[in-house]
């Protein structure tokens, strides 16, 4: 429900204040993101008395409940508590449907969860932006920003670590990119319309979804859900872009009802090269993209449920530009089945239980460019291939406590080759990534305690073994050139864990501190690759099997004001990091004309990353709302006395919205301070301030269709941000024109009306 | 106690035979190929090799039986003499006459370094081998030929001339072993560097410093994890060469002495 109907409802309720008698107050409670009834819940009428919990079926009935205005309270053990403010008639009946938000996967940004790993961000603000792609819905997280190689799947990275530092899942769901460049983050392969939230964690604090140091992405795609009447709902969205070049068409459709639901998500982009600020077409970054999934749901039971789900994703001629090659075509597929199960015991609230399988297939292309690197064709076709599966349980031992386990198994191979073509004498073929096979098996537990009123308690630790085995005989030989005689067959054990104190200060002030201690795997790059040319810094790099495992020591404190008015949030936060891996130039290594040298991969020492995250949102009334953020942060290479790599600059982003129904129009501006304290060890330069302006604003032209209109860069600033790779420039003035039909609304107006 | 006794006893007997069955079925020249038997007066010489002959460092091995008797011979000096029987002159090679005693399976190992490959006649372009055996015990000397022998070509010899003080060109041939089929990787590799005196001496160079040096002309480097040939015997110098990608490949040797270098040779690959 949104929040605008249910303030309706709350108005509709003071309104109609009535005399004193009794009623009766009936409903049902259900989880939110299953649909499941939730048995066994208490429904209680505030400050009374009078209570009852949810039969089998989730129904719940209050009788003699004192007629007019009353506050109806349910809450479960497991689930965020739901308020119903309404108007009990005398000797009459009202029914209430409460849908309990789960503790542990929690979206909603007005409410607070307590011990929270993962920063929830609730993206339907960011949908109802209507913006084009999911990174760019990313890129207005809290420390969260891109790094770009091209227009296209800019690769997320959380507070200056990526890559391997941080766990990227889909629904889950590992999976990994199949370029050796990391031109495919797995981030692409999820569209902004089919997304139904981000859940990101930063560094170990949220380890869930596997150790690392840096950070934890899981985004859920779009899901159908039990109703209790069918519905067949579509969704429509059309897009184009001026400096873009772009046009986008997101199609969704979905089928509820009682026993079963279905899916069926679409996006198509394309784009040309697109233009910057002083009207140079940049070449080389273009591309076209479809992706589609399909969710297939059934109940096999009132509390239990089986998920299907399949994800698509072929993208075609993707430039980029920052790089010496394209991508010919890159392909992903994606399976998962699930089932889940709630209310098992009142000790056991959920039980849900997953296997998947992905493959990632991509293919380089040069044939587009021009000028050839090195002057000759060169083909590199890498793929990777990942199953899994997991378990996850909830439990309540005692009543303020909930312990969450998460029992997990995935293998997973890399392979990626590269064959040159000279002119005149045969391919040259080396193997890059040398069908690298690795087994994890991860078990996570979480503990909560609330240890009275205001103190909140959360521990969580989590047990990794890793296998890892080179298996390409060629690969295995070049290896050998360097590491003469080494297994190239590695097993690893980690274990990483983090603790948070929260702290309620007041009705307004919650403040959190929390310690994690995290570690990571080298990447099979980092370990086994070969020969990879990284354009940044103009090196090739060679992997090392010796690597030991990078490890972090965090501590965060969070505050959260909450008033009637305004909303901020302040955390600050230190990383220390140890074992960092970083490349360090080969004194051994043989000249080459194309590349500058020769880096390895080493553990480096110790690195540190310090900084603060700002942000607030306030709406001070029906018509204006104002939000923003600020991010400032420092990272240093202790060890080799440089600054850390891709460390964003002091950015400062802020909106002012005015609504009257049924528009809105929004002004938003970002300032990207100089940064001066960039990594030369890392091919790195210095970058310039900017400041953007952008406009947006939408009109609900009826109900269920809704167009959008928008500039971005308004005033054509030529700017880059300190991650761009090659510096190259981003879009300059860019229109934007959208069209929505959602046609829930649509349907969802005409019953109004009833 | 004294019934285990035997009992560890008895089978003591039998693992013993049985192993010595295993040795007896096993004979060591099955994993090699028989270039020929030749007989003379009374004494058969059996020439074995690794691999058909080929041009680089060959080893070969002599079994040498007394036929009366039947009885393996395992003390006798072998003198070999391979020449090339070519349209307009002859030439032998560089080569190195095994010991005196038979190693433990009664073989007398030596090596011959071809440096040219067999013609596709039979009547122009022959290697023969001519062996002169002294039985030491049985005090008589014979003298066997083996001909026609077929030694393929590799491409793997190379000349490096250089002129000395005296004013005088010097020529030393340069065979390269264990590139016959190079691979991605690390190649283990062996040169042999001999001194051409005349057509039919060829004594080997021990005193060289080589150093390796692989490049990729289409790429514009070359590779990392070479190990310069060092000295080892008998002109032979052994080292490791790094391929780090198929394709073409040129690898130069670079030989001096004393800080005086005297000429470098090249070696091309495709694969």
């Amino acid at each position: 429900m949104n929040s605008i109907s249910k303030n309706i409802i709350i108005v509709l309720c003071l309104a109609n204040a009535a005399l004193a008698g009794q009623g009766t107050v009936s409903g049902r409670v259900t989880d939110s993101s299953t649909g499941l009834a939730l048995v066994g819940a208490n429904v209680i009428v505030s400050g009374t008395n009078v209570g009852a919990a949810s039969g089998l079926d989730g129904t719940f009935t209050l009788t003699s409940v004192n007629s007019g205005k009353a506050d109806i309270v349910a809450s479960m053990i497991g689930y965020n508590a739901q308020h119903y403010n309404c108007e009990v008639p005398t000797n009459g009946r009202i029914e209430i449907s409460f849908t309990l938000d789960p503790v542990i996967l929690e979206f909603g940004q007005n409410i607070t969860v307590i011990g929270q790993s993962f920063e929830n961000t609730t993206i339907e603000q960011y949908r109802n932006a209507n913006l084009t792609s999911t990174e760019d819905m990313l890129s207005r997280l809290e420390g969260v920003d891109l790094i770009s190689r091209g227009s296209f799947a800019s690769e997320p990275i959380f507070r200056g670590l990526s890559g391997g530092q941080v766990n990227i899942t889909i629904d889950g769901m590992k999976c990994f990119g199949a370029c050796t460049d990391r031109m495919d983050p797995v981030s692409s392969y999820i569209e902004v319309d089919a997304l139904n939230s981000v859940e990101i964690g930063k560094g170990a604090l949220a380890l869930e979804n596997g150790g690392n140091v840096g950070g934890s992405l899981n985004m859920s795609h779009n899901r159908p859900e039990f109703t209790s009447i069918t519905e067949n709902n579509w969704y429509v969205r059309s897009e184009a872009q001026s400096a873009l070049s772009g046009l986008k068409t997101a199609v969704n459709w979905t089928r509820n009802n009682p026993q079963w639901g279905m899916i069926i998500n679409t996006t198509i982009r394309k784009a040309e090269d697109y233009t910057d600020a002083s009207g140079g077409v940049i070449p080389y970054t273009s591309y076209s993209k479809i992706n589609y999934n399909l969710g297939i749901l059934a109940r096999l039971s009132d509390r239990s449920e089986l998920y299907f789900d399949f994800i698509g994703d072929d993208a075609y001629d993707v430039g980029y530009s920052a790089l010496p090659m394209d991508v010919g075509y890159a392909q992903m597929r994606m399976f998962g089945l699930s089932t889940m199960t709630t209310g098992i015991r009142p000790w056991f609230p959920k039980f849900e239980f997953k296997i998947y399988g992905n493959y990632v297939n991509h293919w380089m292309d040069d044939s587009k460019r021009d000028e050839l690197f090195m002057n000759m064709r060169m083909d590199m076709p890498g793929f990777t291939r990942t199953v899994g599966l997991y378990g996850d349980a909830v439990l309540v031992p005692r009543e303020k406590q909930l312990l969450q386990l998460r029992s997990e198994f995935y293998y997973s191979t890399h392979y990626a080759e590269m064959v040159m073509h000279p002119f005149d004498s045969s391919p040259m073929k080396m193997v890059t990534w040398p069908a690298v096979l690795r087994w994890n098996f991860g078990e996570y537990l979480e503990y909560q305690l609330a240890l009275n009123l205001k103190t909140t308690l959360k521990a969580a630790l989590r047990y990794d073994f890793f296998w890892s085995k080179v298996t390409d005989e060629m690969g295995i030989a070049e290896l050998h050139i360097n590491y003469p005689d080494d297994p190239l067959e590695r097993a690893d054990h980690m274990i990483t864990g983090n603790i948070f104190l929260d702290y309620r200060i007041n009705s307004n002030w919650q403040t959190t501190l929390a310690l994690a201690a995290g570690q990571r795997m080298p990447t099979v790059t980092e370990a086994y690759g070969y020969y990879l040319y990284v354009a940044l810094d103009g090196y090739l790099y060679n992997g090392n099997p010796n690597l030991k495992k990078e490890r972090s020591n965090q501590f965060e404190w969070r505050n959260r004001i909450e008033t009637d008015w305004f909303d901020l949030g302040l955390n600050l936060y230190r990383y220390n990091l140890d074992d960092y891996i970083f490349g360090i130039v080969d004194p051994n290594g043989v000249v080459v004309d194309y590349a500058n040298g020769w880096k390895n991969y080493y553990n480096v020492g110790e690195a540190h990353i310090q900084g603060v995250e700002l942000s607030i949102l306030s709406e001070l009334d029906w018509h204006w709302s104002v939000f923003g953020g600020l991010n400032y942060e420092i990272g240093r290479l202790d060890d080799i006395n440089d600054n850390l790599p891709m460390i964003p600059p002091l950015g400062i982003q802020g909106a002012i919205k005015y609504q009257l129904y049924p528009w809105w129009v929004q002004i938003e501006g970002k300032l990207s301070s100089r940064q001066e304290a960039y990594s030369a060890a890392s091919g790195e330069n210095e970058t310039a301030d900017y400041f953007i302006i952008g406009l947006r604003g939408e009109y609900l032209i009826r109900d269920g269709i809704t167009l959008n209109i928008g500039v971005d860069n308004l005033t054509n600033v030529n700017y880059h941000d300190h991650l761009d790779w090659a510096d190259l420039p981003q879009p300059g003035r860019n229109f934007y024109l959208s069209i929505a039909i959602d046609e829930k609304s649509f349907n969802g107006h005409k019953r109004n009306k009833f | 106690m004294r019934h285990l006794t035997i009992l560890l006893g008895i089978l003591t007997i039998l693992f013993i035979g049985c192993e010595d069955n295993k040795e007896t079925e096993t004979d060591v020249t099955d994993e090699l190929i028989l270039i020929g038997t030749v007989s003379d007066n009374g004494l058969q010489v059996e020439l074995f090799s690794n691999e058909t002959f080929f041009v680089g460092i060959n080893e070969v091995y002599y079994r040498l039986t007394d036929e009366t008797s039947n009885t393996i011979i395992t003390s006798a000096e072998i003198t070999q003499s391979p020449v090339m029987h070519m349209a307009t002159m002859n030439h032998s090679c560089p080569y190195t006459n095994p010991g005196t005693s038979a190693d433990d399976d009664n073989l007398f190992k030596g090596e011959i370094v071809f440096i040219m490959g067999s013609g596709t006649t039979d009547t122009v372009d022959i290697w023969n081998n001519t062996v002169l055996i002294h039985n030491i015990s049985a005090t008589t000397d014979h003298q066997v030929v083996f001909s026609n022998l077929t030694v393929l070509e590799t491409y793997m010899k190379k000349k490096l001339t250089y002129t000395d003080i005296d004013s005088n060109l010097v020529t030393y041939l340069v065979t390269l072993n264990g590139l016959a089929e190079p691979l991605v990787g690390v190649n283990d590799i062996v040169l042999s560097v001999n001194h051409k005196e005349t057509m039919m001496s060829f004594p080997p160079v021990n005193d060289l410093t080589i150093t390796v040096n692989p490049q990729m002309p289409d790429m514009g480097h070359g590779s990392s994890g070479n190990v310069d040939p060092v000295f080892t015997e008998n002109g032979k110098y052994e080292g490791q060469v790094a391929f780090n990608m198929t394709g073409f490949w040129t690898v130069d040797f670079a030989f001096s002495r004393d800080g005086v270098a005297l000429d470098t040779v090249q070696y091309e690959f495709d694969f």
